[in-house]
This record gives structure tokens, sequence and C-alpha cells, in this order.
């Protein structure tokens, strides 16, 4: 798709949510703004596909199994301190981190 | 007082009304008491201890200063008065002794109490969120209805989840009120003598649906039956929580619950036995407590309502059994133990002639 030099590559996005049916629904709404999307369904994949895969802008679910959001956040930032990240409250209603 | 306002001062904002008293009646948990209970305790107790030897050194001072008074009016010294000191004493110590005692169980009271508190509140946490996540999810799905025209396939598909959503808010609002029941005993049925080898397998039949994709199998290796008196919708719910924490706790490809029947000694065990995650040693009591559950709650790794292990526990009580959990460790399986007592009458093979 990237390769095509007349079709502009697609942003990408990582989501972080560990409840699939969120996840889907997030990526559901992303994909048919036309965002390249992607899922991680806890800590650990996303700090993997945050390095291998390099989204434009991760969503982060705070509430995690195992590594939990917060830490995720951290570990990004003392390496990228300019990728936006969204951070998906506790509560179920959005705000900016 | 005022670490109290500041408690419900500094909560966040985006909270529902129920939170915000539920939180008001925590602060007092949350934030940080003045003087730590157990100090408190341990100064009263100086306190007292301290009141009841001067009371005695006073006395006895006063007493030793009224018999010079006797000695130099050169009245007869009374011999009541130093058998009363020893009464005085003796009653002071008791009443000293019941003032300690009781404020011994007033501590130990308000130290449960502050432990009911806090597990309470990891049960709102983790509730409100076991609540909020199906109802954010249906509400994601029907905006993006609202909004896009999908194809029927997808639509299908999403209505799925919408329907998984709603199951699971059925489920969460029914266990509260199974809660509800248990605690008030209001639960309905009635009591009936039944074979427990048969009632498990057909509660098996009855739900296979719900447990697709994992590998269920009863053994009853003596072939006998076993009859008991049980309520069978308490029974169901016992036998639902354990068959779900079976499956849901499990990381396996496909989940293995072996369900065993074994008399021993005076009591039949019915082993529940997973391929699950398994748990620490420390938690085998622990996973039994109301609210309890394996995992913070502040971070949300804890899952749950934190009431389904005690359910069963209580069912299990109410039919006269206990249940025990056993792990060989993390990732190793668990094993749910029913025991209940094994009457010789009842659990003869030819009972089941007189049922």
């Amino acid at each position: 798709m990237r390769k095509a030099m007349n079709d502009p590559p697609k942003r990408r996005i990582l989501v972080v949510e560990d409840e699939a049916h969120l996840a889907e629904g997030l990526k559901l709404n992303l994909s048919l703004k036309g965002y390249d999307v992607r899922i991680a369904e806890n800590g650990h994949e996303a700090l993997e596909l945050w390095k291998e895969w390099q989204p434009n802008l991760i969503v982060l679910d705070i509430m995690l199994p195992g590594i939990d959001g917060l830490s995720v956040l951290r570990s990004i930032r003392l390496e990228d301190e300019r990728l936006p990240i969204l951070i998906l409250s506790a509560r179920g209603s959005p705000m900016t981190g | 007082m005022i670490d109290k306002m500041v408690g419900i001062q500094v909560l966040p904002k985006q909270q529902s009304p129920f939170e915000r008293v539920t939180a008001g009646l925590w602060a007092m948990g949350q934030s940080k008491p003045f003087f730590h209970p157990i100090l408190i305790f341990i100064f009263s107790i100086a306190a007292v201890a301290l009141s009841f030897f001067l009371y005695i050194y006073w006395y006895v001072e006063v007493s030793a200063g009224l018999e010079r008074v006797l000695d130099r009016t050169r009245l007869e010294p009374d011999q009541v008065l130093a058998a009363q000191t020893w009464i005085v004493i003796l009653v002071l110590s008791i009443l000293v002794g019941i003032i300690l005692l009781g404020l011994f169980i007033i501590f130990v009271y308000n130290q449960k109490t502050f432990q009911l508190y806090r597990l309470q509140r990891n049960f709102i946490n983790s509730f409100t969120h076991e609540l909020k996540t199906p109802v954010a999810s249906l509400k994601l799905y029907l905006e993006t209805f609202r909004k896009y025209d999908l194809p029927r396939e997808d639509q299908l598909r999403y209505i799925g989840y919408m329907v998984d959503d709603a199951d699971r808010l059925t489920h969460n609002t029914n266990r509260i009120l199974d809660l509800a029941k248990i605690e008030s005993k209001t639960y309905g049925g009635k009591w009936v003598k039944a074979d427990l080898v048969k009632a498990v397998q057909s509660f098996y039949e009855q739900n296979r649906r719900l447990f697709n994709g994992s590998d269920i199998r009863i053994h009853h290796p003596s072939g006998r039956s076993f009859f008991y008196r049980i309520n069978p919708p308490l029974f169901e719910m016992l036998l639902m929580n354990l068959f779900t924490n079976a499956v849901k706790y499990n990381a396996s490809d496909v989940p293995r619950l072996n369900i065993t029947f074994e008399p021993k000694g005076k009591r039949l065990h019915v082993c529940f036995e997973d391929n699950g995650i398994g748990l620490p040693r420390s938690e085998f009591r622990k996973v039994f407590k109301k609210f309890y559950q394996i995992g913070r709650s502040e971070d949300m790794s804890a899952r749950g309502t934190g009431l389904g292990l005690y359910l069963v526990e209580s069912i299990a009580r109410m039919h006269k059994g206990k249940i025990t959990a056993y792990s060989k460790g993390s990732g190793k399986g668990s094993v749910f133990t029913l025991m209940l007592p094994l009457k010789r009458v009842g659990s003869e093979p030819n009972e089941k002639s007189h049922e």
C-alpha cells in the first residue's frame, strides 16, 4: 500500500485495549475513517508493535492485564517524546493524555 | 474531620452519583488518618493501666494516712479497713479487665469493618468496570450503525457482539441479585433429594453451549449414586460458578475441567480440576472471601465481581458442606473440592428405588 506512489500511505493507529469488543469497535470506526489500525491486547504486545510497526498514533487503555497502560506510556515516552498517545480513561469516557 | 473533607474533595469529578456517595463513605479509608488505629489502641491501654496503677497507689496512700490519723486519735485500729483494701483492688482489677477486654473487642471489630470497607471499595471499582465495559461497547456499535451503512454480514457479526455484551450485563446484574437472595435467604426453589452425579450431568447437558470449545468430563469411578438434599437453583448457581471459573481463568488452547466424585472416609469429595491459570498458595483461602479478587483493583488487573467463589462457599455451607481451593502453582491449574458429609443410608445405591 505504502509502496504505491500515487496512493498516500495510510496513517497507522495502534489500539491498545484488552476488551475484544471495544478494541474491534474502535478498529472498525478508525478503519472506516481510512486509517490502518492494529490491535494490541496487552502491554507487552503494545510495546512490541510500537517498536516493529511504528504507529503514528496510539490509543491506549489504562486498565490492562500485565503491564498497565501508564507503564506502557512511560516506556514509550522515555524513547519518544512526540508520538501522540490518546488515553482511554478507566471510566469509559475519553480524555486526552 | 478536616482530613475527611479533603478526602472527599480530591476525588475525580468523572464519577456517577452512586460512586460519589460511596466514596464519601470511604473517605476515611482513602485519606490518611491522623493516628494509626493501633497507636490509638496502645495509648488507650497504657492510659487505662496507668490510671489503674494510680487509683491503687492513691487509695493505699489515703488509707495509710487514715490509719495514721486513727493511730494519733487513739481510736481502735479498724480491722475492716485492711480487708477492704484488697476488695477495692480486686474490684478495680476486674473493672479494668472488663474495660481492656471491651477496648480489645472494639479494636478487632473496627479492623474488620475497615477491611470490609476496603474490599467493598475494590468491589465498586471493578464492578463499575464490569458494568461500564459492555455498556461502552454497546454504545460504540450502536453509534457506528447510526453513522455507517455496513454490509449485512458485518452488521450481523457486530450484533452478535452486542448480544454478548447484553448477556454480560445480565450476568453481572444477576450476580448481585444472587448475592442479595442468598444474604436475605429469600432464594426460591424447594429442597429436594437428588443424586449429585445426575445433577451435575444434567446441568452440563443443559448448559453445554456455554462451554463450547472446552473439554469437560464427569467421572464417578465408584459408580455409586450420592443422594443429598439439594436446592436445585442454588446448586446450579454453584456449578455455574465453578464451571465458568475453570473456563474463564484459563489460558490453555482447550480449557479442560475434570469433575470426579470420590468417597473419602466420611466425606464425599467432588473435585473440579482444571488446566487453568491456577493460583498461589497464599490465595487458597482468601479467594472465598466476599468481594475478594486476585490482583489489585487500583490498576484493574482484577476482573469480575469478586463474588463468585463467595457465593459458591455460601451455597456449599447451606448444603452442609465446604469447599477448598488448591493449586500446584501459577499456570498449573487449580482444583476446587466440594466436600459433603457422606451419609451411610443416603449414599447406598439401593436408595434409588425408594426415591
